[in-house]
Protein backbone atom coordinates (compact mmCIF):
# COMPACT_ATOMS: atom_id res chain seq x y z
CA UNK A 1 0.00 0.00 0.00
CA UNK A 2 1.26 3.47 -0.83
CA UNK A 3 0.23 6.85 0.60
CA UNK A 4 -2.43 7.47 -2.05
CA UNK A 5 -3.99 4.08 -1.46
CA UNK A 6 -4.06 4.70 2.27
CA UNK A 7 -5.91 7.98 1.83
CA UNK A 8 -8.24 6.35 -0.68
CA UNK A 9 -9.02 3.71 1.89
CA UNK A 10 -10.17 6.33 4.40
CA UNK A 11 -12.17 8.13 1.73
CA UNK A 12 -14.09 5.03 0.72
CA UNK A 13 -14.37 3.67 4.26
CA UNK A 14 -14.64 6.72 6.46
CA UNK A 15 -16.21 4.85 9.36
CA UNK A 16 -13.92 4.67 12.35
CA UNK A 17 -15.74 2.07 14.39
CA UNK A 18 -13.72 -0.90 13.09
CA UNK A 19 -10.04 -1.76 13.37
CA UNK A 20 -7.76 -0.46 10.65
CA UNK A 21 -6.69 -3.09 8.10
CA UNK A 22 -3.16 -4.53 8.53
CA UNK A 23 -2.04 -2.96 5.24
CA UNK A 24 -2.84 0.49 6.59
CA UNK A 25 -1.02 -0.18 9.85
CA UNK A 26 2.05 -1.58 8.15
CA UNK A 27 2.27 1.38 5.74
CA UNK A 28 1.84 3.83 8.59
CA UNK A 29 4.83 2.36 10.41
CA UNK A 30 7.06 3.03 7.42
CA UNK A 31 5.73 6.48 6.40
CA UNK A 32 5.97 9.46 8.75
CA UNK A 33 3.20 11.59 7.18
CA UNK A 34 0.81 8.65 6.92
CA UNK A 35 1.69 7.71 10.48
CA UNK A 36 0.59 11.18 11.67
CA UNK A 37 -2.59 10.88 9.64
CA UNK A 38 -3.39 7.44 11.02
CA UNK A 39 -2.67 8.66 14.56
CA UNK A 40 -5.12 11.50 14.04
CA UNK A 41 -7.75 9.08 12.83
CA UNK A 42 -7.05 6.80 15.76
CA UNK A 43 -7.39 9.65 18.23
CA UNK A 44 -10.62 10.74 16.59
CA UNK A 45 -11.88 7.19 16.75
CA UNK A 46 -11.22 7.08 20.50
CA UNK A 47 -12.87 10.47 21.02
CA UNK A 48 -16.00 9.46 19.15
CA UNK A 49 -16.10 6.22 21.06
CA UNK A 50 -15.92 8.04 24.38
CA UNK A 51 -18.66 10.35 23.20
CA UNK A 52 -20.83 7.39 22.25
CA UNK A 53 -20.29 5.79 25.65
CA UNK A 54 -21.20 8.99 27.49
CA UNK A 55 -24.56 9.29 25.75
CA UNK A 56 -27.40 10.29 28.01
CA UNK A 57 -30.51 8.18 28.23
CA UNK A 58 -34.04 9.38 28.38
CA UNK A 59 -35.26 9.18 31.98
CA UNK A 60 -37.90 6.65 32.89
CA UNK A 61 -40.32 9.41 33.84
CA UNK A 62 -40.23 10.50 30.25
CA UNK A 63 -41.93 7.29 29.09
CA UNK A 64 -44.86 8.03 31.37
CA UNK A 65 -45.08 11.55 29.97
CA UNK A 66 -45.21 10.33 26.39
CA UNK A 67 -47.81 7.74 27.30
CA UNK A 68 -49.89 10.40 29.02
CA UNK A 69 -49.67 12.49 25.85
CA UNK A 70 -50.86 9.51 23.85
CA UNK A 71 -53.81 8.88 26.15
CA UNK A 72 -54.77 12.53 26.19
CA UNK A 73 -54.64 12.61 22.41
CA UNK A 74 -56.84 9.55 22.28
CA UNK A 75 -59.46 11.35 24.35
CA UNK A 76 -59.26 14.42 22.16
CA UNK A 77 -59.11 12.61 18.86
CA UNK A 78 -62.08 10.28 19.19
CA UNK A 79 -64.88 12.85 18.83
CA UNK A 80 -62.97 14.58 16.04
CA UNK A 81 -62.56 11.37 14.12
CA UNK A 82 -66.23 10.62 14.57
CA UNK A 83 -67.33 13.99 13.26
CA UNK A 84 -64.85 13.85 10.39
CA UNK A 85 -66.22 10.47 9.46
CA UNK A 86 -69.68 11.93 9.18
CA UNK A 87 -68.52 14.88 7.15
CA UNK A 88 -66.40 12.87 4.82
CA UNK A 89 -69.29 10.65 3.88
CA UNK A 90 -70.52 12.39 0.75
CA UNK A 91 -73.86 10.62 0.65
CA UNK A 92 -74.63 11.64 4.22
CA UNK A 93 -73.69 15.19 3.35
CA UNK A 94 -75.97 15.17 0.33
CA UNK A 95 -78.87 13.83 2.36
CA UNK A 96 -78.24 16.45 4.99
CA UNK A 97 -78.31 19.28 2.47
CA UNK A 98 -81.44 17.88 0.85
CA UNK A 99 -83.14 17.59 4.22
CA UNK A 100 -82.22 21.15 5.15
CA UNK A 101 -83.50 22.44 1.82
CA UNK A 102 -86.77 20.56 2.26
CA UNK A 103 -87.18 22.05 5.72
CA UNK A 104 -86.59 25.57 4.42
CA UNK A 105 -89.13 25.11 1.60
CA UNK A 106 -91.68 23.69 4.01
CA UNK A 107 -91.16 26.61 6.38
CA UNK A 108 -91.62 29.14 3.56
CA UNK A 109 -94.80 27.45 2.37
CA UNK A 110 -96.16 27.27 5.89
CA UNK A 111 -95.58 30.95 6.65
CA UNK A 112 -97.01 32.08 3.31
CA UNK A 113 -100.19 30.07 3.80
CA UNK A 114 -100.60 31.50 7.29
CA UNK A 115 -100.25 35.13 6.17
CA UNK A 116 -102.76 35.01 3.33
CA UNK A 117 -105.99 34.60 5.37
CA UNK A 118 -104.83 37.08 7.98
CA UNK A 119 -104.40 39.75 5.37
CA UNK A 120 -107.81 38.94 4.01
CA UNK A 121 -109.28 39.07 7.47
CA UNK A 122 -107.67 42.38 8.26
CA UNK A 123 -109.11 44.12 5.22
CA UNK A 124 -112.55 42.85 6.02
CA UNK A 125 -112.52 43.90 9.64
CA UNK A 126 -111.22 47.29 8.70
CA UNK A 127 -114.22 47.85 6.47
CA UNK A 128 -116.51 46.88 9.34
CA UNK A 129 -118.21 44.04 7.52
CA UNK A 130 -118.80 40.67 9.06
CA UNK A 131 -115.71 38.57 8.74
CA UNK A 132 -115.83 35.82 6.27
CA UNK A 133 -113.18 33.47 5.14
CA UNK A 134 -112.30 33.73 1.52
CA UNK A 135 -112.70 30.62 -0.49
CA UNK A 136 -109.03 30.35 -1.40
CA UNK A 137 -107.89 30.16 2.22
CA UNK A 138 -106.28 26.87 3.16
CA UNK A 139 -108.14 24.68 5.62
CA UNK A 140 -105.03 24.38 7.79
CA UNK A 141 -105.49 27.87 9.17
CA UNK A 142 -108.66 28.61 11.04
CA UNK A 143 -109.50 32.29 10.72
CA UNK A 144 -110.28 34.05 13.92
CA UNK A 145 -113.26 36.35 13.87
CA UNK A 146 -112.74 39.29 16.16
CA UNK A 147 -115.21 39.74 18.95
CA UNK A 148 -117.46 42.80 18.58
CA UNK A 149 -115.90 44.36 21.67
CA UNK A 150 -112.42 44.17 20.21
CA UNK A 151 -111.07 47.30 18.69
CA UNK A 152 -110.38 47.18 15.01
CA UNK A 153 -106.72 47.11 14.21
CA UNK A 154 -105.07 50.44 14.03
CA UNK A 155 -104.19 51.58 10.63
CA UNK A 156 -100.49 51.93 10.27
CA UNK A 157 -99.64 55.29 8.87
CA UNK A 158 -96.18 55.35 7.38
CA UNK A 159 -94.12 58.05 8.97
CA UNK A 160 -91.32 59.85 7.20
CA UNK A 161 -88.00 58.26 8.00
CA UNK A 162 -85.88 60.68 10.01
CA UNK A 163 -82.28 61.41 9.05
CA UNK A 164 -80.24 59.11 11.28
CA UNK A 165 -77.09 61.18 11.34
CA UNK A 166 -79.04 64.23 12.33
CA UNK A 167 -80.61 62.33 15.20
CA UNK A 168 -77.27 60.98 16.30
CA UNK A 169 -75.62 64.34 16.21
CA UNK A 170 -78.52 65.86 18.14
CA UNK A 171 -78.17 63.22 20.77
CA UNK A 172 -74.42 63.61 20.91
CA UNK A 173 -74.71 67.33 21.09
CA UNK A 174 -76.74 66.80 24.21
CA UNK A 175 -74.15 64.49 25.73
CA UNK A 176 -70.80 65.87 24.55
CA UNK A 177 -69.51 69.32 25.44
CA UNK A 178 -69.36 71.94 22.74
CA UNK A 179 -66.57 71.60 20.18
CA UNK A 180 -66.17 67.86 20.54
CA UNK A 181 -66.65 65.52 17.66
CA UNK A 182 -68.12 62.17 18.46
CA UNK A 183 -65.95 59.11 18.18
CA UNK A 184 -68.61 56.62 19.13
CA UNK A 185 -72.32 56.34 19.63
CA UNK A 186 -73.29 58.04 22.83
CA UNK A 187 -76.65 57.75 24.54
CA UNK A 188 -78.14 58.05 27.97
CA UNK A 189 -77.01 54.60 28.96
CA UNK A 190 -73.48 54.62 27.64
CA UNK A 191 -72.63 58.22 28.47
CA UNK A 192 -74.67 58.71 31.61
CA UNK A 193 -71.71 58.81 33.99
CA UNK A 194 -69.37 61.79 34.06
CA UNK A 195 -66.61 61.57 31.49
CA UNK A 196 -62.96 62.28 31.88
CA UNK A 197 -61.01 64.52 29.55
CA UNK A 198 -57.39 63.90 28.73
CA UNK A 199 -55.07 65.81 26.46
CA UNK A 200 -53.08 63.77 23.97
CA UNK A 201 -50.76 64.40 21.08
CA UNK A 202 -51.56 62.70 17.83
CA UNK A 203 -49.50 62.66 14.63
CA UNK A 204 -50.58 65.39 12.24
CA UNK A 205 -50.79 62.79 9.48
CA UNK A 206 -53.93 61.43 11.11
CA UNK A 207 -55.74 64.73 10.67
CA UNK A 208 -57.42 65.21 7.32
CA UNK A 209 -56.42 68.84 6.81
CA UNK A 210 -54.15 70.03 9.60
CA UNK A 211 -53.64 73.77 9.59
CA UNK A 212 -50.15 74.98 10.45
CA UNK A 213 -51.44 76.66 13.58
CA UNK A 214 -52.48 73.30 14.97
CA UNK A 215 -49.24 71.44 14.33
CA UNK A 216 -46.47 71.85 16.89
CA UNK A 217 -42.73 71.66 16.26
CA UNK A 218 -42.60 67.88 16.61
CA UNK A 219 -45.26 67.40 13.94
CA UNK A 220 -47.97 66.46 16.41
CA UNK A 221 -51.39 67.92 17.07
CA UNK A 222 -52.85 68.45 20.54
CA UNK A 223 -56.29 67.05 21.14
CA UNK A 224 -58.67 66.68 24.05
CA UNK A 225 -60.26 63.27 24.26
CA UNK A 226 -63.35 62.49 26.30
CA UNK A 227 -63.19 59.09 27.95
CA UNK A 228 -66.41 57.52 29.12
CA UNK A 229 -66.80 55.68 32.39
CA UNK A 230 -66.39 52.44 30.44
CA UNK A 231 -62.91 53.53 29.32
CA UNK A 232 -63.93 54.09 25.70
CA UNK A 233 -63.11 57.36 23.94
CA UNK A 234 -66.36 59.11 23.10
CA UNK A 235 -65.34 62.45 21.68
CA UNK A 236 -62.34 64.39 20.45
CA UNK A 237 -61.51 68.07 20.06
CA UNK A 238 -58.44 69.43 18.30
CA UNK A 239 -56.90 72.28 20.22
CA UNK A 240 -54.62 75.01 19.04
CA UNK A 241 -50.93 74.65 19.63
CA UNK B 1 -48.54 -16.69 19.13
CA UNK B 2 -48.77 -12.92 18.84
CA UNK B 3 -48.91 -11.44 15.35
CA UNK B 4 -45.82 -9.53 14.23
CA UNK B 5 -46.64 -6.10 12.92
CA UNK B 6 -44.43 -3.95 10.76
CA UNK B 7 -43.60 -0.44 11.91
CA UNK B 8 -46.08 0.94 9.39
CA UNK B 9 -48.83 -1.25 10.86
CA UNK B 10 -47.86 -0.19 14.35
CA UNK B 11 -48.10 3.43 13.32
CA UNK B 12 -51.53 2.94 11.80
CA UNK B 13 -52.73 1.14 14.89
CA UNK B 14 -51.24 3.75 17.20
CA UNK B 15 -53.00 6.48 15.25
CA UNK B 16 -56.23 4.57 15.66
CA UNK B 17 -55.71 4.61 19.43
CA UNK B 18 -54.07 1.24 20.01
CA UNK B 19 -51.91 1.82 23.08
CA UNK B 20 -49.99 -1.44 22.80
CA UNK B 21 -49.02 -0.61 19.22
CA UNK B 22 -47.94 2.85 20.28
CA UNK B 23 -45.78 1.45 23.07
CA UNK B 24 -44.19 -1.05 20.71
CA UNK B 25 -43.38 1.67 18.19
CA UNK B 26 -42.14 3.97 20.92
CA UNK B 27 -39.84 1.25 22.23
CA UNK B 28 -38.36 0.77 18.77
CA UNK B 29 -37.77 4.41 17.94
CA UNK B 30 -37.11 5.92 21.34
CA UNK B 31 -33.39 5.28 21.75
CA UNK B 32 -32.35 6.27 18.26
CA UNK B 33 -34.32 9.51 18.20
CA UNK B 34 -33.23 10.50 21.69
CA UNK B 35 -29.57 9.92 20.88
CA UNK B 36 -29.83 11.82 17.64
CA UNK B 37 -31.54 14.77 19.34
CA UNK B 38 -29.07 14.68 22.22
CA UNK B 39 -26.01 14.67 20.00
CA UNK B 40 -27.42 17.37 17.78
CA UNK B 41 -28.40 19.70 20.61
CA UNK B 42 -26.00 18.65 23.39
CA UNK B 43 -28.83 19.01 25.85
CA UNK B 44 -30.83 16.32 27.54
CA UNK B 45 -33.78 18.63 28.15
CA UNK B 46 -33.92 19.67 24.52
CA UNK B 47 -33.56 16.06 23.43
CA UNK B 48 -36.56 15.16 25.56
CA UNK B 49 -38.50 18.06 24.10
CA UNK B 50 -37.66 16.92 20.58
CA UNK B 51 -38.59 13.32 21.33
CA UNK B 52 -41.94 14.30 22.80
CA UNK B 53 -42.71 16.48 19.80
CA UNK B 54 -41.70 13.70 17.43
CA UNK B 55 -44.15 11.23 18.92
CA UNK B 56 -46.96 13.76 19.08
CA UNK B 57 -46.33 14.67 15.44
CA UNK B 58 -46.18 11.00 14.48
CA UNK B 59 -49.64 10.50 15.91
CA UNK B 60 -51.05 13.68 14.45
CA UNK B 61 -49.50 13.55 11.01
CA UNK B 62 -48.76 9.87 10.64
CA UNK B 63 -51.10 9.68 7.66
CA UNK B 64 -48.47 11.62 5.71
CA UNK B 65 -46.16 8.63 5.97
CA UNK B 66 -45.59 6.76 2.69
CA UNK B 67 -44.03 3.33 2.93
CA UNK B 68 -42.49 3.74 -0.53
CA UNK B 69 -40.33 6.62 0.70
CA UNK B 70 -38.66 4.75 3.55
CA UNK B 71 -39.36 3.11 6.87
CA UNK B 72 -41.18 4.68 9.81
CA UNK B 73 -37.88 5.23 11.57
CA UNK B 74 -36.67 7.42 8.70
CA UNK B 75 -39.95 9.33 8.81
CA UNK B 76 -39.56 9.88 12.54
CA UNK B 77 -35.93 10.96 12.05
CA UNK B 78 -37.11 13.47 9.48
CA UNK B 79 -39.54 14.92 12.00
CA UNK B 80 -36.79 15.01 14.63
CA UNK B 81 -34.43 16.75 12.23
CA UNK B 82 -37.02 19.43 11.51
CA UNK B 83 -37.58 19.99 15.21
CA UNK B 84 -33.86 20.21 15.90
CA UNK B 85 -33.51 22.80 13.15
CA UNK B 86 -36.44 24.74 14.53
CA UNK B 87 -34.90 24.70 17.99
CA UNK B 88 -31.55 25.79 16.60
CA UNK B 89 -33.22 28.69 14.82
CA UNK B 90 -35.06 29.56 18.03
CA UNK B 91 -31.93 29.43 20.16
CA UNK B 92 -29.53 31.01 17.68
CA UNK B 93 -30.06 34.63 18.82
CA UNK B 94 -29.06 33.65 22.35
CA UNK B 95 -26.09 31.42 21.75
CA UNK B 96 -22.49 32.44 21.68
CA UNK B 97 -20.41 30.59 19.17
CA UNK B 98 -17.16 29.31 20.61
CA UNK B 99 -14.01 30.61 19.01
CA UNK B 100 -11.44 28.04 18.06
CA UNK B 101 -8.44 29.43 19.94
CA UNK B 102 -10.27 30.51 23.03
CA UNK B 103 -12.02 27.21 23.23
CA UNK B 104 -8.76 25.32 22.93
CA UNK B 105 -7.22 27.39 25.70
CA UNK B 106 -10.32 27.33 27.78
CA UNK B 107 -10.03 25.59 31.09
CA UNK B 108 -13.44 26.18 32.53
CA UNK B 109 -14.30 24.41 35.69
CA UNK B 110 -17.73 23.03 36.41
CA UNK B 111 -19.28 25.85 38.34
CA UNK B 112 -22.77 24.49 38.88
CA UNK B 113 -22.95 22.61 42.13
CA UNK B 114 -24.23 19.11 41.89
CA UNK B 115 -23.24 18.67 38.29
CA UNK B 116 -21.40 15.57 37.40
CA UNK B 117 -18.01 16.43 36.00
CA UNK B 118 -17.98 15.32 32.45
CA UNK B 119 -15.03 14.11 30.59
CA UNK B 120 -13.12 17.00 29.05
CA UNK B 121 -12.26 15.16 25.87
CA UNK B 122 -15.87 14.21 25.34
CA UNK B 123 -16.96 17.78 25.83
CA UNK B 124 -14.42 19.15 23.43
CA UNK B 125 -15.27 16.59 20.79
CA UNK B 126 -18.88 17.52 21.28
CA UNK B 127 -17.99 21.18 20.82
CA UNK B 128 -15.95 20.41 17.73
CA UNK B 129 -18.86 18.48 16.22
CA UNK B 130 -21.20 21.33 17.05
CA UNK B 131 -19.09 23.77 15.05
CA UNK B 132 -19.18 21.62 11.91
CA UNK B 133 -21.42 22.71 9.04
CA UNK B 134 -24.85 21.12 9.35
CA UNK B 135 -24.54 18.49 6.60
CA UNK B 136 -21.20 17.27 7.98
CA UNK B 137 -22.56 17.27 11.50
CA UNK B 138 -25.57 15.21 10.43
CA UNK B 139 -23.26 12.62 8.87
CA UNK B 140 -21.08 12.36 11.99
CA UNK B 141 -24.05 12.15 14.34
CA UNK B 142 -25.88 9.54 12.30
CA UNK B 143 -22.92 7.34 11.32
CA UNK B 144 -20.39 7.76 14.13
CA UNK B 145 -22.62 8.45 17.11
CA UNK B 146 -25.97 6.85 16.30
CA UNK B 147 -24.12 4.01 14.56
CA UNK B 148 -26.37 3.87 11.54
CA UNK B 149 -25.15 2.28 8.33
CA UNK B 150 -24.34 4.42 5.31
CA UNK B 151 -27.58 3.29 3.70
CA UNK B 152 -29.68 4.16 6.73
CA UNK B 153 -28.03 7.56 7.05
CA UNK B 154 -28.54 8.18 3.35
CA UNK B 155 -32.25 7.38 3.69
CA UNK B 156 -32.62 9.68 6.65
CA UNK B 157 -30.79 12.54 4.96
CA UNK B 158 -32.39 11.81 1.60
CA UNK B 159 -29.12 11.66 -0.28
CA UNK B 160 -26.86 9.10 -1.97
CA UNK B 161 -24.67 6.67 -0.06
CA UNK B 162 -21.59 8.10 -1.77
CA UNK B 163 -22.53 11.54 -0.50
CA UNK B 164 -22.65 10.22 3.03
CA UNK B 165 -19.23 8.63 2.65
CA UNK B 166 -17.63 11.79 1.30
CA UNK B 167 -19.32 13.99 3.90
CA UNK B 168 -18.17 11.70 6.67
CA UNK B 169 -14.62 11.66 5.39
CA UNK B 170 -14.57 15.45 5.07
CA UNK B 171 -16.09 15.80 8.53
CA UNK B 172 -13.40 13.55 10.02
CA UNK B 173 -10.68 15.65 8.43
CA UNK B 174 -12.22 18.82 9.86
CA UNK B 175 -12.69 17.25 13.27
CA UNK B 176 -9.08 16.07 13.33
CA UNK B 177 -7.96 19.63 12.58
CA UNK B 178 -10.18 21.05 15.30
CA UNK B 179 -8.99 18.51 17.86
CA UNK B 180 -5.30 18.92 17.11
CA UNK B 181 -4.74 21.49 19.88
CA UNK B 182 -6.45 19.15 22.30
CA UNK B 183 -4.05 16.32 21.52
CA UNK B 184 -1.02 18.60 21.76
CA UNK B 185 -2.10 19.93 25.15
CA UNK B 186 -3.10 16.74 26.86
CA UNK B 187 -3.51 16.28 29.73
CA UNK B 188 -5.78 19.28 30.11
CA UNK B 189 -7.53 20.64 33.12
CA UNK B 190 -11.12 19.80 33.63
CA UNK B 191 -13.55 21.68 31.52
CA UNK B 192 -17.28 21.89 31.63
CA UNK B 193 -20.33 22.42 29.54
CA UNK B 194 -19.77 26.16 29.60
CA UNK B 195 -17.08 25.75 26.98
CA UNK B 196 -19.57 24.32 24.60
CA UNK B 197 -22.33 26.70 23.74
CA UNK B 198 -24.38 25.03 21.07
Amino acid sequence: MNCQELHNHFETNPRLDADFPPAVVSHATSCASCSRFVDEQLALKKSLQSLRESAAEAPDTFDARVLADFRMRGLDAKPTMLSLGHISSSSALRWGVAGAAALVIAAILFTSTRRAPKANLQTQTRSGAVASVSSDATPLVTPKVPAPSMKPKRRVIPRPVPNRSAVASNRLDNRLPAGFRSLMYCDALTCSAPMQMIRVQIPSGLIARPTPSLVNTSGAVNADVLIGSDGIARGIRIVDF
Amino acid sequence: MEPIFSDADLLQRAMAGDEAAFLALYGKLKAGIFRYAFYMTNSQTTAEEVMQEVFITLLQEGDRYRESRGDVSAFAFGIARNFVRRIERRERPYEQLPEEDTRANLAVSESLAGHVIRNQTTERVHCAIATLPDHYRQAVVLCDLCELSYEQAATRLNCAVGTIRSRLNRAHTMLAQKLKPLRNRQPLEATGTEGCLI
